[in-house]
């Protein structure tokens, strides 16, 4: 298990005289010092825009924002210049939906976030896949609608409400046969798992900072690059031009053509800072200490009457999240029970996924989600907190 | 003759044949709302003492707080005695929520978990049977007492929105009885618990209360179009239901539409308040556009219903066989007419006692007698103790106050007072036409708070309500000093 607690300073707070005990990060995550850090160095001794001036200030901005994008592309392995910073995964999605050529005909899940459905309409040619009760796609219903022909598959690798985690590099090779792109919501897989795009050989990628240690507001599409040539900038305005004149324009090269006006830029140096601090530790022990920690609470929770898991029972096939019900309780009570009681946090609803609980006809659930800094010991607090409230029912 | 039948034949038959006393609950307080004032108190006085025995014996929460004072039950032997039991409050509740507020003892598979609307900041409680047949037979004490209603006459509601598809509340179910008879038959649930709990919930509202949703304003605000509004109207008239209950804020803006329209008094006996205290000019308002009378009442979803106005209109009288009603002030109990803090104990929730629970409000209260006919102690609310401003000069304005100094205004359709630190105020107004800048009415405000705080307006096109989905049209940061600084109210 990691200790890397003492770097979070949110975990030192008390609320009504009891420490926290975040299980959120599916969420957001909470941010280390070394974010912080950063975000407040740049505003203390680097504040200036990037991409513009000439001056001292703006080339420290300029190099540390950029700097950002040369560790985001290490940690994925891409190029650098597939890899454009978006607001986060929901832009990404959007940006290829709204500027990729020819994307008429897609298929999706029916365990996707709101933010990998909605962008694909629901006309007749967009395609809902099945899930199983553990989230598992049917691939044999993909593999049929694939063969009837399809532009892109978009499909997430970790679900946000019930952690099933998908065999992405089987899906992107069965698309690929049938001659469809792909397009991955890594919200929640890149945070917790070591991704490689070229392994992969995924089309399109998306994630978000803030769910990755670093600040709100910014994320990444990767994007291969001959993709990216393909496809037209959704905003016009500074820094995605290289020249303009009274009759006309030119575009600056990718990734710049899609970040129009000034970036987050504080976001992005602090998000450089997450990601380091990430590396330092290796994705591959991320995974290891959620995998141990979501068996730990699988196994936990199973065992108090009343509670009912939702999802995968593999732990090979489980994210970083355990989502459940309780017999008798509505989920945004449970949680109030817990936060009340014991100050722990965790989601409760439909997690923006709510197609996934018709289809499963699931009620709401409660959602423990796990990273870094949680421990046993929470889980713990959290097991004997719906004891405490279930001997009630 | 439908509630004839129900009145006469159903409701008495079922209090025979089942467990639910809902209807015997109902006629004995009929009786006990009749009987002398000092039988009142006798009977008020046995249920506190033996309400405060239990908590002792199996709450730990509560055991732990009498201990930690220094008393015992038995020491409680006056009024005046209630004020060494220190008052509980959300936090304290919640804190605890369920093992510790909850009875060790009692029949735990007839409990249910019951809370306040609203999504984040709800006070769950637990109630038993007994519990919820006295909530059930209270609102018809109040329906009773507003007029001429029977069991069976239509009721419509229209409740704050909260969100309950997309983030995943799970409400009262409003579907009818033969689905759920239904549901039971196909799942093969006709004996469980649950199933049949759902379906006796769904054939009061359905066929005992015979209530009807509408669905409420919506996040966008106070100011919805035309077409929505005259699709009140339009329900309205078609239902003609004889009982109205709604936020008032919706009950005020569906009123001067009505004005506004010259659209004739819409059809409704009774129109009461839900989930908020009504101002006068806003009360005003809304009879003008109703046929009926406008009702107070004053409880909620964890208490049920506590108090209730009549046609005398001499304010809320307390139920005094279910609840103990105390508003204090500086620790003490408020003088006879006085504004302070209201206190609830709830003398039926044997489940779950909640014992001096402060609920967030202040009113004034008056143990004197109304009349012969009604005896009990009155009360008189004004609002949440939050929203309440009291100036650096200790002048205290109730939101109801400050509500009724807008709503005289012919120019200001809506409002909103925003105390972002004391004494400095944003001032968000809807205009009924055109603009209100210029207008003075900064000064006005100043003039009526009689303090020289600092006014910022703003005009704007709506007010939007809170997550819970009700209106807070004055917000304070000077409520703190409520019991500390006060020299006059």
């Amino acid at each position: 298990m990691l200790d890397v607690r003492a770097d979070f300073p949110i975990l030192e707070r008390q609320i009504n005289g009891k420490p926290i005990v975040y299980l959120d990060s599916a969420a957001t995550s909470l941010k280390p010092r070394c974010v912080i850090d950063a975000v407040t160095n740049f505003y203390t001794l680097h504040t200036a825009n990037v991409h513009r001036a000439v001056h001292a200030l703006a080339e420290e901005a300029t190099e540390q924002f950029e700097d950002t994008r040369r560790v985001l592309a290490r940690l994925i392995n891409c190029d650098e210049n597939e890899a454009v910073f978006v607001r986060g995964t929901t832009e990404a999605i959007n940006m290829v939906h709204r500027c990729y050529p020819g994307l008429k005909r897609s298929v999706t899940t029916a365990i996707e976030h709101h933010s990998n459905l909605l962008p694909w309409g629901f006309g007749p040619d967009r395609h809902i896949v099945s899930v199983d009760a553990e989230g598992r796609i049917d691939m044999d219903a993909l593999d049929a609608v694939l063969a009837g022909g399809i532009d892109l598959v978009a499909v997430s690798h970790v679900s946000n409400a019930i952690g099933a985690v998908q065999p992405i590099k089987d899906i992107i090779d069965r698309a690929h046969a049938a001659g469809a792109l792909v397009l991955v919501d890594a919200a929640q897989s890149a945070p917790h798992l070591p991704l490689d795009v070229k392994e992969l050989d995924v089309d399109f990628l998306g994630f978000s900072a803030h769910k990755m240690l670093g600040p709100g507001g910014i994320g990444c599409l990767y994007a291969k690059a001959e993709h990216l040539d393909k496809m037209s900038t959704w905003m016009l305005g500074g820094h995605v031009v290289d020249q303009v004149h009274r009759e006309g324009y030119t575009l600056q090269e990718v990734p710049h053509r899609f970040e129009a006006g000034t970036p987050a830029i504080e976001a992005v140096i602090g998000w450089g800072a997450a990601l380091r601090y990430l590396a330092g530790i290796g994705l591959d022990n991320v995974h290891e200490h959620d995998r141990e920690l979501v068996t730990y609470a699988r196994n936990r929770l199973s065992d108090i009457d009343h509670v009912k898991l939702i999802g995968p029972t593999d732990p090979q096939r489980s994210g970083s999240a355990v989502s459940f019900q309780v017999d008798g309780l509505e989920a945004h009570g449970v949680a109030r029970m817990l936060n009340n009681r014991e100050n722990i946090m965790v989601r409760s609803g439909f997690h923006c996924a709510q197609p996934l609980h018709e289809s499963l006809d699931l009620l709401p659930t409660v959602r423990a989600s796990f990273y870094v800094y949680n421990t046993k010991e929470e889980v713990d607090s959290l097991a004997q907190c719906l004891e405490a409230v279930i001997q009630f029912l | 003759m439908y509630s004839w039948l129900l009145q006469k034949l159903a409701l008495p038959t079922v209090s025979r044949v089942t467990s639910s006393k809902f209807w015997d609950d109902y006629q004995e307080m009929l009786r006990a709302d009749q009987a002398p004032l000092e039988q009142q108190k006798a009977l008020q006085w046995q249920r506190l003492q033996s309400m405060l025995d239990h908590a002792y014996e199996t709450v730990p929460f509560h055991r732990q707080r009498f201990d930690a004072a220094g008393i015992k039950p038995s020491d409680i032997s006056s009024y005046e005695d209630l004020l060494r039991i220190p008052p509980s409050t959300k936090i304290d509740i919640q804190a605890n929520f369920p093992d510790r507020v909850a009875s060790s003892i009692g029949d735990q598979d007839a409990w249910r978990y019951v809370s306040t609307s609203g999504t984040a900041n709800r006070l769950m409680v637990i109630q038993d049977f007994r519990k919820r047949d006295m909530v059930r037979a209270s609102t018809t004490r109040s329906l009773a007492l507003s007029g001429d209603y029977a069991v069976g006459k239509t009721i419509v509601e229209i409740p704050p929105d909260i969100c309950n598809i997309v983030c995943g509340a799970e409400g009262e179910s409003l579907d009818g009885v033969f689905p759920q008879i239904a549901s039971m038959v196909k799942h093969r649930e006709l004996t469980d618990p649950k199933a049949i709990s759902s379906l006796r919930g769904r054939i009061e509202r359905n066929w005992v209360f015979r209530k009807k949703t509408y669905q409420p304003f919506g996040p966008q605000g106070t100011n919805l179009t035309e077409e929505h509004m005259q699709g009140y109207v339009d329900s309205l008239l078609r239902d003609r239901p004889y009982l109205l209950k709604a936020l008032p804020t919706y009950l005020f803006e569906i009123a001067r539409y009505v004005e506004r329209k010259g659209i004739e008094p819409l059809p409704v006996q009774v129109i009461k308040p839900m989930g908020a205290s009504i101002s006068p000019s806003m009360r005003d308002a809304i009879e003008r556009s109703f046929t009926g009378q406008f009702r107070e009442e004053y409880g909620s979803a964890e208490f049920g219903d506590m108090a209730c106005d009549g046609p005398e209109r001499d304010g809320l009288h307390v139920f005094m066989d279910l609840f103990l009603v105390e508003v204090v002030r500086d620790g003490k109990h408020a003088k006879d007419g006085e504004l302070g803090r209201v206190l609830i104990t709830d003398l039926m929730n044997k489940a779950m006692p909640l014992i001096r629970y402060d609920i967030g409000d202040i009113a004034r209260m008056s143990p004197a007698p109304a009349s012969a006919k009604r005896q009990g102690t009155r009360l008189w609310v004004e609002g949440r103790a939050d929203d309440t401003l009291v100036t650096a000069e200790g002048q205290v304005f109730t939101s109801d106050k400050v509500m009724d100094f807008f709503y005289k205004r012919t120019d200001v359709d809506q409002f909103q007072l925003l105390e972002t630190r004391p004494g400095k105020l944003d001032l968000l107004i809807v205009p009924s036409n055109g603009s209100v800048r210029g207008a003075g009415i900064e000064d006005e405000l100043r003039g009526f708070l009689q303090s020289e705080v600092d006014v910022t307006l703003y005009e704007v096109k709506t007010i939007k309500p809170e997550a819970s989905g009700k209106f807070r049209f004055v917000q304070s940061k000077s409520h703190d000093r409520l019991g500390h600084e006060v020299t006059h109210a």
